[in-house]
């Protein structure tokens, strides 16, 4: 037996020192706490979410947020300083969303400010369509969307796990070290290691995030799409698509626990889905159970073919919409 | 749990330590520890299920103790049909229900009555076909007199649910798992280092052979309408990849992991792509299902002693008996039912037992005749796993018309085309190992008689690190729906 252990652990010597040095150079910046985050020689991706989390606890100490921008990354087009606009000015808002955000999500979120003391006056929760019918995080198990054990039922062990392997990746490490030393970006890095000279701006006070992309637009608009064009990402949609979200008992069991939270806190909501560049309309069925559940006055459907998805010009790429869409919704919803 | 996860790298650790360590040298307590590991590791999937292995364990340790006191033959007789219904009865719910109301339905239809029956939505426990073979297996011996009934319930219940096999085989015999629950067992250096190869040998099978065929094979067979004939083709081979990866690295972990504990499970994959023909296949492919099969099934039924039209029947039976086991649909049945075509000429012909030794036994490289005959059964063996893959026969009949249409030669064209050639090389470097290692158990048996040290383990960390470069999202393995 001793001899077994002695063999394995002179094998599996080289291995634990390769994990506990990715612990030590915490590529993803999980297995500390830092100041910030998004410093400016950032270039890998980040767990939006968890920095979201990292970022509200120390807003929590400072000027504690209670407005609530929810969703996935396409909701980042909606900025804070656009939607205080519509708040009062003693509201302090804050975006806490998470890369491929479910309804379920967003419960969880709920359920996290409420065991923190957060008061939830104002909450804009934007969804898409895709993501309307995930009852559970299972589709965020990889290092760039899972989900804190604070927020959600995730254990420690499932938290780290993919951020373990992740950072095991031999193409990965490579990359990183290799941009780290080289400051160049090769082709093989993909899209392990960020490529633009166009970086993005955050501001970790209420996590608003600025796409570099943006000023790319506007130095060179035709250029920007012309490029993107070419990557044949803006696909024909001359053939419709339509959305098979069905309407199950979970799924409104957990938009009425959101409900009770909006009832609890006295919550001013609004429930935006995304105008998406797939043009595919949210079921009908599944838009009337929301308007039952939420009220016709605070649930806007952007889905399928309107004057925000027709044009490319809105569209990053597409899966994100633009600030300036954003904003023509926000004006849509707050003014009626 | 899945072998290929990280709660199964804490998981095993533990019952090691545990077994070796806290319960060393007191069988009964490892024979617990065993039986509790194993409702664990089940539970963790969904604990409704534990209940239906402790059900089907408690009826057929009773039935066997009752068996041993009968020597009515007639009463014998309803204790093992007791036995038989129950298990099947699991079986037949879980898995054929919706299946057979189904067919049932669209047969009435067919002959213009109308009939309404709800499908159910049935969840099918994890390794239900896996554990309830394994278990009938010990009552048809004990009926047979072959086995002494067990009077030891924990090592009955550990024989029943032990984790390494118990959710994707193989599928134990009583006869060779039981009676080594009720020796003393040593801790064997030589018996664990090899348990651990196997494991390393299984992971690499699974994760990156088996997860990255299926990357492409499900690409091309979800896309299937749309592509060409030799997409087709490289969809199939793909999956036929796939599917050996899949259950021969789940069998692969699942001995290695047993014989870390000190047990000897029986060889499930004798590199079955290398057969010279079908019966040699089937010899070789999922052993301890063919040889169950044989046993229970095919001897019972006259085998191959009887006449012309005995053996057909024997045959087709034991085939398409063997597709349904595999699921409920007729994609599975056509698949069984072509591998008698095909198996048919050689038993009748008296050719089924040619091929009993290795290909190229002592040599370097086959002959060309035996390159023609492995090209020839691998190729039907491919054409047979496109139904295997399909949802359904019209799927499957699109494939394969499709594959047999002037589209077969053009140039493959489907998405992540590129990523797929650049991982044939790596494809062809398993094929040689396997190939390099045929004459053993799997490929990476007695390396220390062949490879020096340095090689050796230049071969191991290769293997770790393409499986931690590939182990990105946790796949289920495919026999698990089994």
């Amino acid at each position: 037996m001793k001899r077994f252990f002695k063999k394995l652990g002179w094998f599996a010597l080289p291995c634990f020192a390769i994990v506990a040095l990715v612990i030590c150079l915490d590529f993803f910046k999980v297995f500390s706490d830092y100041e910030e985050y998004y410093s400016d020689d950032l270039f890998v991706s980040l767990n939006r979410e968890y920095i979201c989390f990292k970022n509200l606890e120390k807003q929590a100490k400072l000027n504690k947020p209670d407005s609530f921008v929810f969703g996935s990354s396409r909701s980042q087009a909606f900025k804070c300083k656009d939607w205080q606009g519509y708040l009062t000015p003693l509201n302090r808002s804050f975006h806490f969303d998470a890369g491929n955000e479910a309804i379920v999500g967003v419960l969880y979120k709920l359920k996290y400010l409420d065991r923190n003391d957060f008061k939830i006056n104002n909450v804009l929760l934007v969804l898409d369509v895709g993501l309307l019918n995930q009852t559970s995080l299972k589709h965020r198990n990889y290092s760039l969307n899972i989900s804190h054990p604070e927020i959600s039922d995730n254990s420690y062990y499932d938290f780290y796990k993919p951020f373990i392997t992740a950072s095991l990746n031999p193409k990965f490490v490579f990359s990183y070290f290799d941009f780290r030393t080289f400051g160049k970006h090769r082709k093989y890095m993909g899209q392990y290691i960020a490529n633009t000279k166009y970086p993005m701006i955050m501001d970790e006070s209420n996590m608003e995030i600025y796409y570099g992309k943006d000023l790319e637009i506007e130095n060179d608009s035709i250029e920007f799409y012309k490029r993107t064009i070419k990557t044949g990402i803006f696909y024909d949609r001359s053939e419709k698509q339509y959305d098979s979200t069905e309407v199950n008992p979970e799924m409104v069991n957990q938009f009425q626990q959101i409900k009770s939270f909006f009832e609890k806190y006295k919550t001013s909501y609004k429930f935006v889905v995304s105008p998406m560049y797939d043009q595919i309309e949210l079921n009908k069925k599944y838009l009337s159970q929301l308007i039952k559940i939420f009220g016709k006055d605070n649930v806007f459907d952007y889905s399928g073919e309107n004057q925000f998805t027709n044009s490319l010009g809105n569209f990053y790429e597409i899966s994100h919409y633009r600030p300036h869409v954003a904003r023509q919704i926000l004006k849509e919803i707050y003014n009626n | 749990m899945l072998f290929n996860s990280l709660d199964f790298a804490l998981f095993l650790p533990i019952v090691f330590l545990l077994y070796w360590f806290v319960f060393k040298n007191k069988l009964k307590a490892q024979n617990a520890l065993i039986a509790i590991a194993s409702y664990v590791f089940y539970g963790w999937w969904d604990w409704r299920f534990l209940s239906l292995i402790l059900f089907s364990t408690l009826v057929d340790y009773t039935i066997g103790r009752l068996l041993l006191k009968e020597n009515d033959q007639l009463k014998r007789k309803v204790f093992l049909w007791i036995s038989i219904a129950v298990n099947l009865g699991f079986l037949g719910f879980f898995k054929y229900y919706n299946f057979f109301l189904d067919n049932f339905i669209d047969a009435f239809t067919f002959f213009g009555y109308s009939i309404k029956g709800n499908s159910l939505n049935i969840i099918l426990p994890v390794g239900i076909s896996f554990y309830t073979f394994q278990t009938m297996s010990y009552t048809i011996d004990v009926y047979r007199k072959k086995l002494t009934p067990t009077t030891d319930f924990v090592a009955f219940t550990a024989f029943v649910s032990f984790f390494p096999q118990l959710v994707a085989g193989p599928i134990e015999r009583a006869t060779n798992l039981l009676p080594q629950f009720y020796k003393n067992r040593e801790f064997n250096y030589s018996q664990a280092i090899e348990g651990m190869r196997q494991i390393l040998w299984g992971l690499f099978k699974k994760v990156v052979i088996a997860d990255n065929c299926a990357e492409y094979a499900n690409i091309i067979f979800n896309s299937s309408e749309d592509l060409s004939g030799s997409s087709l083709i490289i969809g199939a081979l793909f999956f036929t990849f796939q599917i050996y990866g899949d259950f021969s690295g789940y069998s692969d972990i699942a001995i290695g992991t047993a014989r870390l504990f000190g047990f000897n499970l029986m060889k499930n994959f004798a590199f079955p792509y290398f057969s010279r023909d079908i019966a040699e296949f089937w010899r070789r492919w999922h052993i301890s299902l063919s040889t169950w099969f044989r046993d229970y099934l095919y001897i019972p039924l006259g085998g191959s002693r009887g006449g012309l039209w005995m053996k057909i029947r024997n045959t087709f039976i034991i085939f398409i008996v063997s597709g349904f086991w595999h699921g409920a649909n007729w994609t599975f049945i056509v698949w069984g039912a072509l591998n008698a075509v095909y198996f048919l000429p050689l038993l009748l012909r008296g050719n089924n037992r040619n091929n009993l030794n290795v290909v190229a036994e002592n040599g370097l490289l086959p002959s060309l005749k035996e390159v023609f005959q492995v090209l020839t059964t691998f190729g039907l063996t491919v054409l047979a796993w496109i139904f295997f893959r399909a949802d359904s026969m019209t799927h499957a009949l699109g494939i394969v018309s499709e594959i047999f249409s002037s589209s077969t030669f053009s140039i493959p064209d489907f998405d992540k085309r590129h990523m797929a050639f650049y991982f044939m090389p790596l494809l062809i470097v398993f094929v040689l190992f396997e190939w390099f290692g045929r004459r053993e158990d799997f490929a990476l048996s007695k390396i220390e008689n062949k490879w020096k040290k340095p090689i050796r383990y230049f071969i191991y960390y290769s293997i770790l690190i393409s499986i931690v470069t590939y182990a990105g999202q946790e796949q289920q393995f495919i026999y698990f729906q089994f």
